[in-house]
């Protein structure tokens, strides 16, 4: 026998044994489907129908000629851009002010972590009440103070619709940016600080010059998986406008859910979640190179 | 320190230099207090708002302006919501999807992650990344192949095509988490009790599921939570009145302000909130102590 | 009990290769120590004999059972780790009585069996405590008396002892053979410190990158090293190398002395000694230095016991010496000890083999 060994040869059949069971769940609920949405997009399915007449790429070709598609780009570029940067710097900013010692802090990390812990719906349902026309406490607080003159339309406005969503969207997702940010700026050194201070350094210096360059990773890596994980949002703008009103908040996920469910075109909707899928790969490309550039100037 | 020294100290107790008399460090203080209590203030107010407002009666909600605090508090909202709508049959649907998901994913996935974290044969390095692969494919896509699946197997509107779906979804984040948990178990203690006359799988049950039982605990709680939030699958998958889930549930109420009250739906929100937020904070002392047994792990 | 044999056996990972070649006999009853730096293939070595690693090639024998293939629990061994791997879940006594248990021991028996062994460590007043509320010599005695408790063929420990500080690693070493001498189990033990290999084994195998360099009793290994690996392994400070042409010479610290301290009737080499430092040690004194005169220049060590009154100088030449019988010689090219061609030196051989 020359062939090496890691392990007793009873133990490989264990090995394979133990990992068939998830490796079945994951190739039937992921692998197959996968294999199923490219055969679906290139089918003419009709309303009620699930499947047709192949027809080729001409489902990619109607998406990418319909401004629809190219319209729902757009809101979802705005959307994972818009709150994305915001949850990051919320984030940053909340996580510095946890790490700082003071009184109440533990009741003042749960409060401030407690949006993430809400079941979707339940905070689409409380922002929804409080950004009612008339009944909402948004509108009356704003008149109140005198920012406003009359009730602003915030999910029903064409221009507002999506930044109110995003303002939920913040508010739901941004812990978990603090969370991650806590973790690492709990683990830096108090040395790194200690020695600075006494080489000189103003409290801002020692941000720029310490924390910020230590935390950069983590923030970066935190940054990833949140536009991953806002790029396929399906449920908070669902459940916040439908995706109106018009278009406006249409993003692509939505337009495959409309596509699919609303519309019965089954085979364009696979074709527009194929291409969300693609962009998305792009785009976490254009990620990791730029990960690898920040890792390598350190 | 802005602290003087004056002759009329005369006790013999030593002088004490106070923080408190640092004005610079005072106002740095305040600024804190000041920040954290906007922050809070701001972050909490949904929930704060959301709570206060489920005690409101009927007519106060819709009070322009709003009144702050109610002016009668009431729990008429809660009772409607038993009395009048579905909700304890969405709250076991909910119960029930969510459990069995979160059991198929711990029995399969903690299988899985056992052989990914113990063995190195040909191909189990790919698998682990292909399940992180999995996890990142977007619900959107994974919706239409599933829904034509759920159709031509005659399953739409049943809890099961939910409990299969969910699985999917948090089978590899299961497989990445009890993984990781696994690779802290040392595996002399796994050596030790085969030759202390155990088989391998002995030794897996006996040795290894005990002491990984606070990150199965904490997966399980996160399997729950996600499937007991998952709205997509179900407002796909499922129909008829009997068979929503809460999310799917109560999100249908939304815009129907002339059938069912803000009252109701606000109270609805309450209690969704309250089992994940009680879970949460249950779990939080078990990974705690599971983290301090996990501190003296092979000794 | 059992005696165990090797076979030429081997472990080739997928990348290197842990251990080649290698037979070996331990007799019934004996303690032998495997003792080599880290990487050199000896934990690999006692995990094929304990079953957690299938060899590449060769076999073991335990007994008279041919043992290569067969599953841990099927060897009857035991085995302590060096972490100790006791189960922290599990009281001391759970601990204690896991082999028994796994066996489906009769209940009453268990009890027996565990607060005897307990007791022979010393732990009776310990049994319901968990693992984490014990120091490091009360666990390495609770994963003793669990894997003596049913009995074993063979007693396997892997540095049991180089988790404990140094002071309790003395006494633990010192109950370990005292115990090992009362119930006269076969035992293999691996360590990469010399002075416990020394204080333990009834042999030692010296082992490096794979391969067994050398087996003897302490005083073989130490007095006649094998090759200059083991000459430098073994002793601390380690043995002195001067290599002059093909022929390297080679002298114990501790036999290199001032010339004024051997008696005119020794036969002695003399050597001088350039003296850099001097370390002062309390028992002895260390002299850092470089031998010269008509050997080429090379640093060595001396090391003077405080009963002899020598008062170094730094920086001047001094004549020291070393008695005939202490001189070894290796060939300089392949390391291998040559065997000494002087009178002496092979009367003083048979008297160390008795």
């Amino acid at each position: 026998m020359a062939e090496s060994h890691n392990s007793l040869s009873g133990d490989r059949f264990l090995a394979y044994a133990t990992l068939t069971p998830s490796a079945f769940v994951l190739f039937l609920l992921a692998g197959v489907p996968t294999v199923t949405v490219f055969l679906t997009s290139m089918q003419d399915i009709g309303m009620g129908e699930t499947s047709g007449p192949f027809i080729g790429l001409d489902n990619f070709i109607w998406a990418l000629s319909d401004p629809t598609f190219y319209s729902a780009l757009w809101h979802t570029f705005v959307w994972v851009f818009g709150s994305v940067s915001i949850e990051m710097v919320l984030g940053l900013g909340l996580a510095l002010l946890l790490n700082r010692t003071f009184v109440f802090r533990g009741a003042a990390r749960a409060i401030i972590l407690a949006p993430y812990l809400v079941p979707t719906v339940v905070a689409v349902m409380t922002w929804r009440y409080m950004f009612h026309d008339i009944v909402g406490i948004i509108n009356a607080v704003l008149i109140d103070v005198g920012i406003i003159d009359g009730p602003l339309l915030w999910l029903s406005s064409q221009s507002l619709a999506m930044f109110s969503v995003i303002m939920v969207g913040v508010w739901k997702f941004f812990p978990f940016a603090v969370i991650a940010l806590l973790g690492i700026l709990q683990s830096i050194p108090q040395e790194q600080y200690e020695a600075a201070r006494i080489d000189g350094a103003s409290p801002f210096q020692q941000f720029m010059r310490i924390t910020l360059p230590y935390v950069m990773p983590v923030f970066l890596l935190t940054a990833l998986l949140r536009t991953i994980w806002s790029f396929h949002k399906f449920e908070i703008i669902y459940l916040m406008t439908g995706g109106g009103p018009l278009d406006s908040t249409t993003t692509l996920p939505i337009l495959v859910y409309l596509k699919a469910f609303s519309d019965f075109e089954f085979g364009r909707a696979a074709a527009v979640a194929i291409l969300t899928f693609g962009i998305l790969c792009i785009l976490l490309g254009g990620y990791f190179i730029l990960i690898k550039r920040a890792e390598a100037r350190q | 320190m802005t602290t003087t020294f004056t002759a009329s100290t005369t006790d013999a107790a030593p002088r004490r230099n106070r923080e408190m008399a640092d004005v610079q460090y005072l106002a740095t203080r305040a600024m804190t207090y000041l920040l954290v209590l906007t922050a809070v203030s701001v972050i909490g107010f949904p929930l704060f708002w959301m709570l206060l407002c489920s005690f409101k009666p009927g007519g106060e909600l819709y009070a322009v302006p709003p009144t702050f605090l109610p002016q009668i508090w009431t729990l008429q909202n809660y009772r409607d919501l038993f009395v009048q709508t579905n909700f304890l049959t969405y709250f076991a649907n909910s119960l029930i999807v969510a459990g069995g998901a979160t059991f198929a994913s711990l029995v399969i996935g903690g299988l899985g992650a056992y052989s990914l974290s113990r063995f190195k044969f040909f191909g189990i390095g790919a698998f682990s990344n292909i399940a992180l692969v999995c996890y990142m494919l977007p619900e959107v896509l994974i919706v239409l192949p599933l829904y034509i699946y759920v159709v031509k197997l005659g399953l739409a509107d049943t809890l099961f095509s939910l409990i299969v779906a969910n699985t999917a979804f948090t089978l590899p984040l299961a497989l990445w988490f009890m993984r990781s948990y696994f690779n802290a178990i040392p595996v002399s203690l796994e050596e030790s009790a085969m030759i202390d006359g155990c088989t391998r799988l002995q030794a897996m049950m006996k040795i290894t599921v005990p002491l990984a039982l606070p990150g199965i605990v904490s997966v399980g709680v996160f399997s729950f939570n996600h499937a007991w939030n998952e709205f997509l699958f179900a407002l796909v998958f499922t129909s008829s009145e009997t068979k929503k889930t809460l999310p799917l549930g109560l999100a249908t109420w939304i815009g129907q302000d002339n059938i069912y009250s803000w009252g109701m739906l606000l109270a609805g929100a309450v209690l969704v909130t309250i089992p994940v937020v009680l879970f949460y904070l249950l779990v939080q002392r078990k990974l705690v102590v599971g983290l301090s047994e996990g501190g003296t792990k092979g000794e | 009990m059992a005696r165990v044999e090797i076979k030429d056996i081997g472990k080739v990972f997928a990348d290197h290769t842990a251990v080649s070649n290698i037979n070996l006999t331990v007799e019934d009853g004996e303690f032998l120590v495997l003792l080599g730096p880290s990487g050199c293939g000896k934990s690999t070595l006692l995990r094929m004999i304990a079953g957690l690693e299938l060899p590449t090639y060769g076999d073991v024998f335990i007994g008279e059972r041919k043992a290569t293939r067969l599953q841990p629990k099927e060897r009857n061994i035991a085995m302590v780790f060096q972490n100790y791997a006791l189960y922290p879940h599990l009281t001391v006594y759970e601990n204690i009585a896991f082999p028994l248990r796994v066996r489906s021991v009769e209940k009453k028996l268990i009890d027996e069996k565990v607060r005897s062994a307990a007791e022979l460590v010393g732990l009776t007043r310990m049994l319901n405590r968990k693992p984490r509320q014990m120091s490091g010599g009360e666990r390495q005695r609770t994963a003793l008396a669990r894997s003596l408790v049913r009995d074993p063929d063979v007693f396997l420990l892997d540095e049991p002892l180089s988790n404990l500080d140094a002071k309790l690693r003395h006494s633990a070493r010192e109950e370990l053979r005292q115990f090992q001498d009362r119930i006269g189990v076969t035992s293999i033990y691996v360590t990469h410190d010399q002075v416990e290999a020394m204080g333990l084994g009834d042999r030692i195998v010296v082992m490096h990158a794979g391969t067994v360099r050398q087996v003897g009793t302490p005083e073989e290994v130490y007095l006649y090293p094998a090759d200059t690996f083991v000459a430098t392994f073994m002793g601390s400070p380690p043995m002195n190398l001067v290599s002059v042409g093909n022929v390297t010479l080679g002298f114990r610290p501790e036999t290199f002395l001032p010339e004024t301290n051997f008696q005119t009737d020794i036969a002695t080499t003399r050597i001088s000694f350039l003296v850099h430092r001097v370390e002062y040690l309390g028992g002895d004194q260390l002299l850092y230095g470089t031998v010269g005169g008509t050997l080429p220049e090379t640093a060595a060590i001396a090391r003077i016991p405080s009963s002899v009154h020598y008062s170094p100088t730094v920086g001047t030449e001094a004549k020291f010496a070393v008695a005939n019988v202490d001189l070894r010689y290796f060939d300089s090219g392949s390391g291998k000890a040559l065997i000494p061609t002087d009178e002496e030196g092979i009367m003083a051989r048979r008297a160390a083999h008795g």
